[in-house]
Formats: C-alpha cells, sequence, structure tokens
C-alpha cells in the first residue's frame, strides 16, 4: 500500500507517527478533516500484525469520525490515534504523560477520548500534560469514560431500527444478541434491560460477562464463536472491527445489526449482502456517535444530563435516514454518507465566506 | 502414545483455595492458597468472592510458570447445589444459577463451579464439577424424617466417598457395581454412607446428623436440644455454630486436632480418652446402622478421611464393626485427585459428561 495514496483516496490532512523509545511509545495520530473544525479522535491501544495494518486501521477510523461529525451536525472534524503496543505490558504513567505530550504539542488540533484499549485511568495521566482530552463527567465532576453516553446513543438507535422493522419502538420481547461486554457493552446491557427484552451476549473474558449474570440472570451467556449467529431480532456488536467477512455474512440470521462497533465487516461491499438477505444495517457511524453529544459547539463539556439528553436525536436522525433508505431502495449506509458528505460540502463553501 | 490431559483442579475451603494441576492422572504441582481473614470478610457473600480468588489462583500458577493456555479442561469442587445424582457435570448456567442463589445454603464449595466455568472461559476449554456433595442416590425409605415437614436430605463428602469406593474395589479386585460398601469419611465432618453396588442409598447427613466429629455435634438428643436453645435463647446463627464448628470433641476438649487429643489419650487424659472411644463408639454404632440397610451383606467398610490418620480412632472403631466384615484403611482424602480423575474418565471417553441438573427421581408421596 502506498501511504500518500490511501491519504489522498480517503481525503485526509494528515498522518504523524511519533516514537520514543524511553518508554516504547509508538504513536500514529491521523487528522482525518478539519473543515467542520477541530477534530476529535478515540485513543486505541492494540497490537497489529504488522504497521500498515495500523495505519489503515488509523485511516478508516478518523474518516469515519468526520462522517459522524458531520452526520451528528456537530462542528468538529475526524481524528484517530492509535498506540501500537501490548496493553498488559506497556500501560504506566510515563508512556501515558509522554502520549499526552505529543497531543498537547499540536495545540487541539485533535481531542481524544477512550476507545479500546485505554481507560479513565490511563487518561488520568495523560491529562496531567494536556487539556485536548473528552471524558463524561460523574456527579462528582470527576472524568470518567463516555461509554455511558455512547451507549445511550447506540439504545436510541436500535429503536429507531426496531420501529423501522417492526414498526414500533417498543423493545418488549425483542432479542438481541451483544458481542463485546467492555464499558460501551455492559451500558448497552443496562438499558437493553429496561426493558422487557431477552439478551444474549458473548465476550472472551467470562469476568465481564458475570457482572450483568449476577445483576440480571436471566441473561443467557454464548461462545464468542457462535455469538454472531444466533437467531435474534438484534446483533449489536459492541467489540471490535472486522467481524463480519464474506465467508461468514451468509450464516448471520439476525434481522437488524446495529452496535456500537465500527467498521464490522472486512469489506464495504457486504453492507449490500445485508441489504440482500434483508437484513438492516444500521450505519456505524451514525449509532456510535453518542460521544459526540458530550461537547458543544465550541468543544466545551456539557452537563452528563445534556449529553444524555443529545444522544435521543440519534432516534430522529436514524429514523429517518431508515426511511429515505427504504423509499429509495439502497442501504442505510449509503443515505448517511451522502447526508453527511452534503453537510460537509455546504459548510465547506459557507467557510468561503470572509468574515 | 494416548493422549496427555493438563487439568486444573480448584477446591475452595472457607478460608483457603486449594489447586492442583495434573497431567492425566499425574500431579503436577499443588498450592493451598491461604486468604486473609480480612480480605475474606470483606465480602457480603461467599459468591462475591470471584474475582479475588480468581486474581489469586492466576497469580500462583504464573509464580510456577505453567502456561494457562496448556490446559485441557478445569474442575471445581461442587456446591450445594440441588439434589442430583452422582457424576461429572458440565458446568452450565443452572449451576451457575444455583451456585449464586446459593439453592441448598451458603458454602465455600459454591464458589468452586463459577471459579472453574470463569477461567475455563478465558481459555475457551471446557469446565466440570464431579460428585458434588449434594448428589443424592438414596433410596426412599431413607427420605422420611419422621416428620413430614422436615425432610432427610443428602448433603454428603460424595467426591472422596465414591473415589475411595472406586479404590476400594480395584483393592478388593472386585468391579465397584458388583459389591457392597460402607464408606465412614472421617473428616471434619463425618458421613458414613452404604454403597450398594455403587450407589449412595442412604447417608448419615455430615451437617446435622450421625456421629459427633472433631467440631460437629452429629445428632444430639432432640427435646434436651429444643430446650436449650429456648433456654438460652440462641439465634439461628448461633444454633448453627454449637452443631457446626463448635460442637463435638471440640466442646469436651477445646481442641479440634485429632492429633492433640490422641496425645492427651496417649498420656493417660481420662477426658480425651472419653471422649475418642464416644466417637469411635457413634461411628461404630452408625456402621452397624448402615449395615442394616445393605441388609448386613457387607463386603467391606472402609474408614478414610483425615481422621482415619488416628489409629486411635481407627482400632476403637475396628474392635466394634469387625464382625461385619472386611475393614479397608484409606486415610485421608485426595478431593482434587478426585477432581482429576472425575474429569479425565469424561475426556477420555470413559463416561459421558451429565447435563446439570440430572434431579433424582422418586415418588414425592408427602410434599
Amino acid at each position: 500500500m502506498k501511504i500518500f495514496e490511501e491519504m489522498e483516496k480517503r481525503g485526509h490532512e494528515q498522518l504523524i507517527f511519533n516514537y520514543f523509545e524511553e518508554v516504547d511509545l509508538k504513536l500514529i495520530i491521523s487528522l482525518h478533516d478539519t473543515t467542520l473544525g477541530r477534530v476529535i479522535g478515540g485513543l486505541r491501544l492494540s497490537q497489529y500484525e504488522s504497521d500498515m495494518d495500523a495505519i489503515i486501521e488509523s485511516l478508516k477510523l478518523s474518516q469515519l469520525m468526520t462522517l459522524q461529525s458531520a452526520t451528528a451536525e456537530v462542528d468538529s472534524g475526524g481524528g484517530n490515534v492509535i498506540l501500537l503496543g501490548d496493553p498488559r505490558k506497556v500501560k504506566n504513567e510515563p508512556y501515558f504523560r509522554a502520549l499526552g505530550r505529543y497531543i498537547e504539542s499540536l495545540r487541539g488540533r485533535i481531542y481524544i477520548q477512550p476507545d479500546l484499549g485505554t481507560d479513565s485511568q490511563d487518561f488520568k495521566y495523560i491529562q496531567r500534560e494536556t487539556d485536548y482530552t473528552i471524558f463524561e463527567k460523574d456527579r462528582k465532576n470527576e472524568a470518567k469514560p463516555s461509554s455511558e453516553v455512547t451507549a445511550s446513543g447506540v439504545y436510541w438507535g436500535i429503536k429507531a431500527c426496531a420501529k423501522r422493522a417492526f414498526g414500533t419502538s417498543d423493545l418488549a420481547g425483542r432479542t438481541f444478541a451483544v458481542q463485546g461486554i467492555g464499558d460501551v457493552g455492559k451500558n448497552v446491557v443496562h438499558a437493553l434491560k429496561k426493558e422487557d427484552t431477552r439478551l444474549y451476549i458473548s465476550d472472551l473474558v467470562y469476568d465481564n460477562m458475570k457482572e450483568m449474570e449476577d445483576r440480571y440472570p436471566d441473561i443467557e451467556i454464548v461462545r464468542p464463536e457462535d455469538i454472531l449467529f444466533l437467531d435474534v431480532d438484534f446483533l449489536v456488536p459492541c467489540a471490535t472491527a472486522g467481524i463480519i467477512t464474506p465467508e461468514n455474512v451468509g450464516r448471520l440470521r439476525c434481522q437488524v445489526i446495529a452496535g456500537s462497533a465500527q467498521h464490522i465487516f472486512t469489506d464495504e461491499s457486504l453492507i449490500q449482502d445485508f441489504h440482500k438477505q434483508g437484513i438492516l444495517y444500521a450505519p456505524d457511524f451514525v449509532i456510535s456517535g453518542g460521544d459526540l453529544f458530550l461537547l458543544d459547539n465550541h468543544l466545551k463539556m456539557v452537563s452528563p444530563e445534556e449529553a444524555h439528553e443529545g444522544t435521543k436525536i440519534i432516534y430522529n436522525l436514524l429514523l429517518d435516514i431508515l426511511q429515505r433508505a427504504h423509499i429509495k431502495g439502497v442501504t442505510p449506509y449509503e443515505v448517511a454518507q451522502a447526508d453527511a458528505m452534503a453537510r460537509y460540502q455546504k459548510i465547506d463553501l459557507i467557510k468561503n465566506i470572509l468574515c | 502414545m494416548s493422549q496427555a490431559y493438563y487439568i486444573l483442579t480448584i477446591n475452595p475451603g472457607s478460608t483457603s483455595t486449594k489447586i492442583a494441576i495434573f497431567r492425566n492422572d499425574e500431579l503436577l504441582f499443588d498450592l493451598n492458597i491461604s486468604h486473609n481473614d480480612h480480605e475474606i470478610s470483606a465480602f457480603e457473600r461467599v459468591w462475591d468472592q470471584y474475582a479475588y480468588r480468581k486474581s489469586e489462583i492466576i497469580n500462583f500458577i504464573k509464580e510456577k510458570e505453567f502456561d494457562l493456555h496448556r490446559l485441557d479442561c478445569v474442575v471445581g469442587r461442587g456446591g450445594l447445589f440441588r439434589p442430583v445424582l452422582s457424576g461429572t457435570y458440565r458446568i452450565n448456567k443452572i449451576t451457575l444459577n444455583d451456585a449464586r442463589e446459593a439453592v441448598q445454603g451458603e458454602h465455600a464449595s459454591n464458589l468452586g463451579s463459577v471459579l472453574a466455568f470463569g477461567i475455563a472461559w478465558d481459555y475457551g476449554i471446557p469446565s466440570f464439577i464431579v460428585d458434588p456433595p449434594c448428589v443424592d442416590e438414596m433410596e426412599d425409605v431413607a427420605r422420611l424424617s419422621g416428620h413430614r415437614a422436615i425432610k432427610r436430605r443428602s448433603l454428603v463428602h460424595a467426591l472422596n466417598i465414591k473415589a475411595m469406593a472406586r479404590l476400594a474395589a480395584r483393592k478388593l479386585a472386585q468391579p465397584l457395581t458388583e459389591i457392597n460398601l460402607i464408606v465412614a469419611h472421617l473428616g471434619g465432618g463425618i458421613s458414613i454412607t452404604p454403597l450398594r453396588r455403587g450407589r449412595m442409598i442412604d447417608t448419615s447427613n455430615a451437617l446435622s446428623a450421625g456421629p459427633f466429629s472433631a467440631e460437629r455435634t452429629g445428632t444430639l438428643p432432640m427435646m434436651d436440644f429444643m430446650e436449650y436453645l429456648f433456654e438460652n435463647k440462641l439465634t439461628p446463627r448461633d444454633a448453627r455454630k454449637m452443631l457446626v464448628g463448635r460442637g463435638g470433641m471440640f466442646s469436651y476438649l477445646n481442641t479440634k486436632s485429632m492429633i492433640e487429643a490422641g496425645e492427651r489419650y496417649e498420656q493417660g487424659d481420662a477426658r480425651a480418652r472419653l471422649v475418642i472411644r464416644a466417637m469411635a463408639y457413634q461411628i461404630g454404632k452408625e456402621i452397624g446402622a448402615m449395615a442394616t440397610t445393605l441388609k448386613g451383606d457387607v463386603d467391606a467398610i472402609v474408614l478414610t478421611g483425615g481422621a482415619a490418620h488416628s489409629n486411635i480412632l481407627v482400632e476403637h472403631i475396628r474392635e466394634q464393626v469387625a464382625f461385619l466384615g472386611q475393614i479397608l484403611v484409606l486415610p485421608g482424602e485426595d478431593e482434587l485427585q478426585a477432581l482429576a480423575e472425575g474429569a479425565l474418565r469424561v475426556l477420555r471417553g470413559e463416561e459421558e459428561a451429565l447435563e446439570y441438573p440430572q434431579q433424582i427421581e422418586y415418588e414425592e408421596l408427602f410434599n
């Protein structure tokens, strides 16, 4: 792969590599587009088979973030930060403070928030070096991961899908297969259990599921290799990318796919396969955008209540997308992508006005 | 060459967790992880100790530099679940729900299933329990207590009793399914269990009946006990402590140690002599009673458990019951080994894993 060609194809502005040997910090920062404003990006810590795999993931995720912001009518662009390393080995104070200094050196071109592999403890170190971070605040005004707000957005998105697929947003009696019981997955489970739903959950780590089983004994736990293929109303992916492949797409038995995980397919053409199989797919960049409502248009944090209230917009936004897609006979992904690009292009034109 | 299976076995006790790793039935290493009283008492329920104990287990195994990815299965000592048939059970949702709900009472062994399941899940391997204490193979006539409101329950050292019965059968060079045994498990609690062709047709409940043990009362004169409860206004918790933990030999000699009691016996301590003789007397009497459940057709009496290390106790018992048949003394208990063997029988395809619960079937004439 040629990096500059890839950047051109996806419309990226900037790709930054940092390395700090003393703490083995290997860092990729992608800034996709700043037309709408400063960029927001998740901070992901993971191991990759190759550096190029990490670059591609960073480019994809930051591009998706731009679409997400445009869709949610938030004035920010898309970014992403990837740390290459083994979370069990690299995590320590100097490591994250070094990262914080690199983020600070960009003077607010990117704001970061926790993503896979990073949590509030890591951000406590990062925040000693930079204020360019995004967190939900709890009642004691202490920072905590934005997972609750993200999950709230997923919940409203699921309700919109239910309305489109089953004619009612009431989830009572519906069945769900939730893949990935991390911070977001747990909060999605809590939200779904407020209605009389039947849940199947799966995670690679049992302890995450035990917490849910102890609280909701009627929940069924399912082996990770089986969860995607259950005969359920909703598949709710809340884990990693690339879980749906050309080889397994035909085995899906759900009616709706709606979750926080981004790029669940290895190839975007699989979205057409969902469509052909009659599976309603909620575009990832729409349904997973709840955390954007933590900020106002000046990138200032809003109260948790305001953020949670803001996520309800996802219901109307997604329902509108789903209905227009249905009328046009295209995928919701195509409609959502076109909407996002249209807003983005119009705002881009407005920025030409001198003032 | 036959396949080698690596098996992690877990036996949680009230203040420690015993674990071992086996290659087939060969012990590679075992550990007795003691838990700090202060840390354990911080948990409201036994179930809540899961994460704490799991982390201790994983850390200790890693210290031994054993790669957990090599494991083929994890086996936990089953808890006080609903009454089931004897065997090796695959741990499932119902097992975990029953352990969480403590359907037959809170007990550290209730953690065995969830610890095994949790570790096994993380490594993508199966998990089992083997012969949990709630194994119930009693005959119908053994279930009636004498009052309709109270049932006789089978809460028994099934794991060790079954393992020792198999061992006894091997020593007698006969299949377990063709002989009758009485197995006396002499531990912190005592259960005397007749096995007709391998099936435990009755048992003295180790928690509330049978002979007194080092720390439990066993059967007490009922009316006197009832009056004692009312006169002393004991709470259920206090009464339970009196019966289990502060009863038996401890209430007479102020020690739970059979070694210490034996030394006092040897030194001529009249009280120690009487108490040990009385314990042996009650055990012998119960063995005699259980012999009648087999209609006197007894191939061997097996004395097992920690207290069977006491020659004094064993000899007193022998004096009483030798007339009933051959006595095999198989002291100690190796529950970790018994767990491993139970899992191994399934891994090797010698037995099918049972799906919990395989509930006992009997006609319930008195609900």
